[in-house]
């Protein structure tokens, strides 16, 4: 039974420690994509074609 | 600034296309085969080499390592050096790796014939050919990273982290994947059992998809593509989230392909929500490989090359949709072991891989013979028989998968089976797969047209084995204070490469340590005890003729299943000696889970010898040569001492006496099949098959019986 728990709490914790973990590397992701400067964007975009 | 002078290396891409072309012919002939196989089972040809259990795993191989892995070599050597403006760091690694990954090829195509496999999908290379990739693919990481650390350009382009990607994750994939105790040069045993061992080849399984199947081919895309359009791509910002999204959630996802099985509940529910997340960047790729070719409709009419590629990233864009679907629980409770899932790989494969392949040689080859391509016309007509190709291929297996889904699970209304006979559900969708060999036939035609086409213009061109460049040297100034974090990044090859391991050995690592560690998550039951010599010897043998390619052991907990299968579902503690797992992943014929028991030693004997003398109609190969070929025992003792290495509890006197009992085991059933009138010397391979067959899962009813 014991066992039994343990394996219903690890369901959450793990469902919400990954989340966790996915979410903020993404919001951080997305907040310094946003910040990009243009003239540097431009420049990558068109390396394959120079 | 300082011009510097330099050749581009056009040999090592011309030397991998022509392999791409080699073996990309030879795998879909395979495919083909196997195909046919699955409605003629005369097309086995009577001999073990070329009967499906083998064949299958060469067509995957084939295609997968073969056909599109000497694509994507093509593709990163001539993008590469172009995005970095340099020259491969080394020609001699350069050709190091081309030959070592063509041994590779024959060496597997060999053994696979032979029956050298260790049984788990994708991955049934033996361990000495297992070594030689981990060597191969080091000598291409060498060359690949010198080539970016040499460069004359100073980021890195989009194309390039997907590259860098590939290279540490299947590296990482495959080491973990393949740890394995070897018993001879041809044989070794996974040493992970059971469920462990089934999640770590699923992890590996879903993730060799991810980056051998897709990240390079991004890679490629993003290359390719703007050039073939001749304008760049639609949202650099997008490509960005989207790559680093892609390779976090693509490692967590693995356990989608063990839904209902005896894999604990939360890596169930992890392996679920991650694959639905998964949408979201795959489709960030599809979208802006399409909008890349935004106002760009008309050249796209008349450009078979973008055609392709129009087509191809609609290809990925559906089979990552349907991937995320496929991993929903009620959905998978349908979909999981039925021709849904074949139809779902070959949309990827025919569709992505090879339509980008195609344009991508269809790019590559005219450029570097210094000409144009021999007939567009035949490129179109190339275009049409691949994309008639697909939609032939892939209906059909849908159609068949939904009639096979439900059929299996459908009740009469007293609440028994409407279909209590499995090849009966078998023999109904039979000409649904012969409407998808023909298609696969089309698309095989196309290719051909490829190939005459691609011959016909090196024919008329000449090989600009090294073509010159130039391009300023990269200046030696480092960062000034606010620059973009990325930018920054780009510009430091190892430490991006570090970051992009950690991420992946983060998630691969939450996936995979609870089930190592944690050993409530694997109940154990007592009355499963490990398989006697004769069982063990029989189970490789099962192995080796791939029956897991088209039988499952793995009974869900539906009513359905326990139903038709007459038993209980699978518990995780039935397979806790079970090296290398062998749940299988499709059910071309119906499970053996329950099979022990279930009919007399005679009946497997007039079976294997020919299955259409028990089942009329069957479309099992027959296996009489396992009556005429002797067992090998010397082998016995070590593979005991083996797997008591891996912690099956064989004491030393059964080791000892391991032949003693596998002896008398085997004569017991020789007579019986004699009181039957059946006559079968005791040394018979078959009858380690036997002795296998009928202990399958039959522990767990001593348990209930004990306890009643
Ligand atoms: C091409 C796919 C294929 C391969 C490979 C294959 N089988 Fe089968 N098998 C079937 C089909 C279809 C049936 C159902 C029809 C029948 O009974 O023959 C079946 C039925 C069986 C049955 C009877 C199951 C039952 O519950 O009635 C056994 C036992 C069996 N196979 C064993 C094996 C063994 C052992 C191997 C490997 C040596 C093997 N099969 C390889 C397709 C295959």
């Amino acid at each position: 039974m014991k066992q039994y728990l343990a394996n219903v709490q690890g369901v959450d914790g793990y469902l919400i420690f990954s989340m966790i973990v996915f979410m903020s590397f993404f919001i951080g992701l997305l907040f310094w994509v946003l910040k990009a400067d243009k003239k540097y964007i431009d420049k990558m975009k068109n390396i394959p074609l120079n | 600034m300082q011009i510097e002078k330099f050749n581009y290396d056009n040999k090592i891409v011309r030397d991998f296309a022509l392999a791409t072309l080699i073996f990309g012919v030879v795998g879909m002939l395979v495919g083909l085969l196997a195909a046919i196989q699955l409605y003629e089972p005369a097309a086995n040809l009577g001999n073990q080499y070329t009967s499906f259990g083998r064949i299958r795993p060469l067509h995957t191989n084939a295609i997968i390592f073969a056909f599109v892995g000497n694509a994507i070599f093509m593709g990163i050597y001539y993008s590469l050096q172009r995005l970095c403006k340099a020259r491969m760091f080394s020609d001699v690694l350069s050709r190091i790796h081309f030959w070592g990954w063509q041994l590779i090829i024959a060496l597997a195509a060999v053994s696979l014939l032979l029956g050298y496999t260790t049984g788990k999908e994708y991955a049934e290379l033996e361990w000495p050919i297992d070594i030689m990739i981990a060597l191969v693919w080091v000598t291409f990481g060498i060359n690949m990273i010198g080539t970016i650390v040499k460069r004359r350009e100073k980021q890195m382009y989009v194309a390039i982290w997907f590259y860098i990607a590939t290279l540490v994750t299947v590296a990482v994939l495959h080491i973990v994947n393949s740890l394995e105790l070897p018993i001879s040069l041809t044989k070794s045993y996974s040493i992970y059992a059971g469920v462990q061992d089934a999640l770590v080849q699923w992890w590996y399984g879903h993730n060799a998809v991810a980056f051998f199947l897709t990240t390079p081919f991004l890679g490629m895309m993003y290359y390719f593509l703007p050039k073939a359009a001749g304008r760049p791509v639609y949202s650099y910002k997008l490509s960005i989230l989207h790559f680093w999204s892609l390779i976090f959630l693509y490692i967590w996802a693995g356990p989608h392909h063990l839904l209902y099985s005896s894999l604990p509940d939360w890596a169930q529910s992890l392996g679920v929500a991650f694959s639905i997340m998964l949408i979201a960047p795959s489709w960030g790729g599809m979208v802006n490989g399409l909008l890349t070719l935004r106002g760009a409709w008309d050249k796209v009419r008349d450009e078979p090359i973008l055609k392709m590629f129009a087509v191809g990233i609609t290809a990925y864009g559906m089979a990552t949709f349907e991937g995320p679907l496929l991993s929903l629980k009620n959905v998978n409770a349908i979909a999981h072991f039925i021709d849904w899932i074949v139809g779902h790989v070959h949309v990827g494969a025919l569709g992505w891989n090879g339509l980008l392949t195609f344009a991508i040689i269809y790019w590559i080859i005219p450029r570097i013979y210094n000409t144009t391509i021999y007939s567009k016309k035949l490129m179109n007509v190339h275009f049409w028989l691949a994309t008639l190709g697909i939609v032939f291929y892939a209906i059909p297996m849908y159609w068949s998968g939904f009639t096979q889904g439900l059929m299996w699970k459908e009740f009469t209304p007293e609440g028994t089976l409407q279909y209590p006979e499995f090849l009966k559900i078998t023999l109904k969708i039979l000409p649904l797969h012969m409407l998808r060999s023909f298609g696969g036939a089309l698309y095989l035609s196309g290719f051909l047209v490829l190939i005459y086409n691609v011959v016909k213009t090196i024919r008329q061109g000449k090989l600009v084995a090294n073509e010159a460049a130039e391009a300023p040297a990269i200046e030696k100034s480092m960062g000034h204070g606010s620059e973009f974090w990325h930018a920054i990044l780009e510009r430091k090859p190892i430490t991006f490469t570090v970051l992009a391991i950690l991420v992946i050995v983060v998630g691969g690592a939450v996936e995979l340590i609870p089930t190592f560690t944690i050993k409530s998550n694997i109940p154990t039951i007592a009355s499963v005890k490990p398989y006697t010599p004769l069982e063990l010897q029989g189970r490789d043998i099962y192995q080796r003729e791939g029956c897991n390619t088209c039988h499952t052991q793995w009974i869900r907990p539906f009513r359905s299943e326990t139903e038709r299968y007459m038993g209980e579902y699978s518990k995780a503690g039935e397979f806790v000696y079970d090296h290398p797992f062998l749940w299988g992943s499709k059910r071309t014929g119906p499970d053996l889970m329950r099979i022990g028991g279930k009919y007399p030693d005679s009946w497997h004997y007039h079976h294997m010898i020919d299955p259409r003398t028990m089942s009329p109609g069957s479309i099992m190969p027959q296996y009489s040569w396992l009556a005429e070929q002797d067992l090998d025992i010397s082998t016995t003792p070590k593979k005991l001492k083996a797997m008591k290495t891996l912690g099956v509890p064989y004491t030393e006197y059964e080791i000892d006496n391991g032949n003693v009992s596998l002896k008398v085991q085997a004569d017991a059933i020789t007579a019986n099949l004699k009181k039957e009138g059946i006559v079968m010397e005791s040394q018979k391979e078959l009858v380690a098959v036997i002795a296998y067959l009928q202990r399958m899962g039959t522990d767990i009813k001593k348990q209930t019986t004990a306890s009643n």
